[in-house]
């Protein structure tokens, strides 16, 4: 499975959540980098996490899906940029501690770039439709994106413990009730935590 | 030292230090402020934000041509890296201290908690985004059509936004 993954530098899903992180082949520098400046420059519609699982989970595996839910969960839990906090805390994952500063740059140049040109455009004036046009159509896909990786996060979901309580309550509690996402986090967090906790062997 | 530009200044690290959750959960906050300031009308605001959703990365980005609109240039960048730096440094502590501790049983217990939630939330995610992104059959096309070409072929992701939106205007026109 490893000698597949580093022929085709794809791996299955099976090989993705199996191998990943502990296991997977180390990504050089050259590689990562152009994953940073892919995901700085073409997570389109401000959902860089959506663009880190498909690169670094599904298409390299340099992630597993539990690593993802690790770095999703504590960029969420931490204030700022969920993205900025995602991509420094799946770092050391994907063995680059010290490059994780360095990887930033990439990652931030091109929105910074786009963030000026619309700031000088809104400055002038202008308006164009066409942008907001291409939004509708931005945000649709958008919709299907988050919808396809809540697919594929499924199988890795399913190994815990009360996964379906965890996952109704998060989902209710955040997309019906519109309660607080840190506080849902720590609550339902924590039950799943105790229901998952460490067990001695007997 | 501009005033100006200390206001910008403070204003963006108080929000990005209050922002748990992301941006996105701090966005009323980021409004009133802004219209307090009297750097944007809530108008402005709410279209910068919405403009500013186009661009790759972080939601973030707003802050941009809000502190472009306070104090030119010089107010752009210190609304950057205001809302971003401090943050940032955190994440970098954070991650120090837990990769020392995440071999241990109850980091990888947390680990295997975590999964779940990340999919409750994530199902959240499109369910929201669904209510103010899908408004007619169209966009409900284009959201499966995506959820489609996700999951049976590998057609990467940075093709699919340019598409969808190419899509957009094209819609656009014909209206």
């Amino acid at each position: 499975m490893q000698a597949m993954r580093e022929e085709h530098g794809v791996s299955t899903d099976a090989g993705a959540t199996a191998l990943a992180g502990e296991e997977g082949r180390v990504p050089s520098f050259a590689e990562r980098f152009l994953i940073w400046v892919a995901i700085g420059t073409f997570s389109f519609g401000g959902r860089p996490l959506n663009l880190m699982y498909d690169e670094m989970v599904t298409r390299r595996g340099w992630l597993s899906r539990e690593d993802y839910a690790e770095a999703f969960a504590l960029g969420k839990l931490l204030p700022g940029n969920t993205g900025i906090n995602a991509m420094i805390l799946a770092a050391p994952l994907i063995r680059h501690p010290l490059p994780a500063a360095v990887l930033l740059v990439p990652y931030l140049v091109p929105g910074l770039i786009g963030a000026l040109i619309l700031a000088e455009l809104l400055a002038s004036g202008a308006r164009y439709e066409w942008i907001e046009h291409a939004l509708w159509g931005i945000g649709a896909a958008g919709v299907g994106i988050v919808a396809s990786i809540a697919f594929d996060l499924l199988p890795a979901a399913r190994s815990a413990r009360l996964w379906l309580v965890s996952a109704t309550v998060s989902f209710v509690a955040t997309a019906i009730l519109g309660l607080d996402l840190f506080i849902v986090l720590v609550a339902v967090g924590a039950a799943s935590l105790l229901a998952n906790r460490p067990r001695k062997e007997a | 030292v501009d005033d100006v530009l200390v206001q910008v200044g403070l204003t963006f690290l108080r929000l990005g230090l209050l922002s748990v959750g992301g941006f996105d959960a701090v966005i009323a906050e980021v409004q009133r402020d802004v219209t307090q300031h009297g750097w944007m009308s809530d108008a402005g605001f709410a279209r910068v934000y919405a403009l500013s959703r186009i661009l790759p990365g972080s939601g973030s980005y707003a802050v941009v041509p809000v502190g472009h609109a306070a104090a030119g240039w010089q107010g752009a960048l210190m609304a950057f890296l205001a809302i971003n730096v401090p943050t940032t440094l955190l994440a970098f502590a954070v991650m120090a201290g837990w990769n020392r501790i995440r071999a241990n049983a109850w980091p990888r217990a947390f680990r295997t908690a975590i999964t779940p939630i990340a999919l409750g939330l994530t199902v959240a995610s499109a369910f929201v985004l669904g209510r103010t992104s899908i408004h007619d059959l169209p966009t409900l096309i284009i959201a499966g059509a995506t959820v489609f070409l996700m999951q049976r072929t590998r057609l990467p992701i940075p093709f699919i936004p340019p598409a969808a939106g190419a899509i957009g205007i094209a819609l656009g026109l014909l209206r």
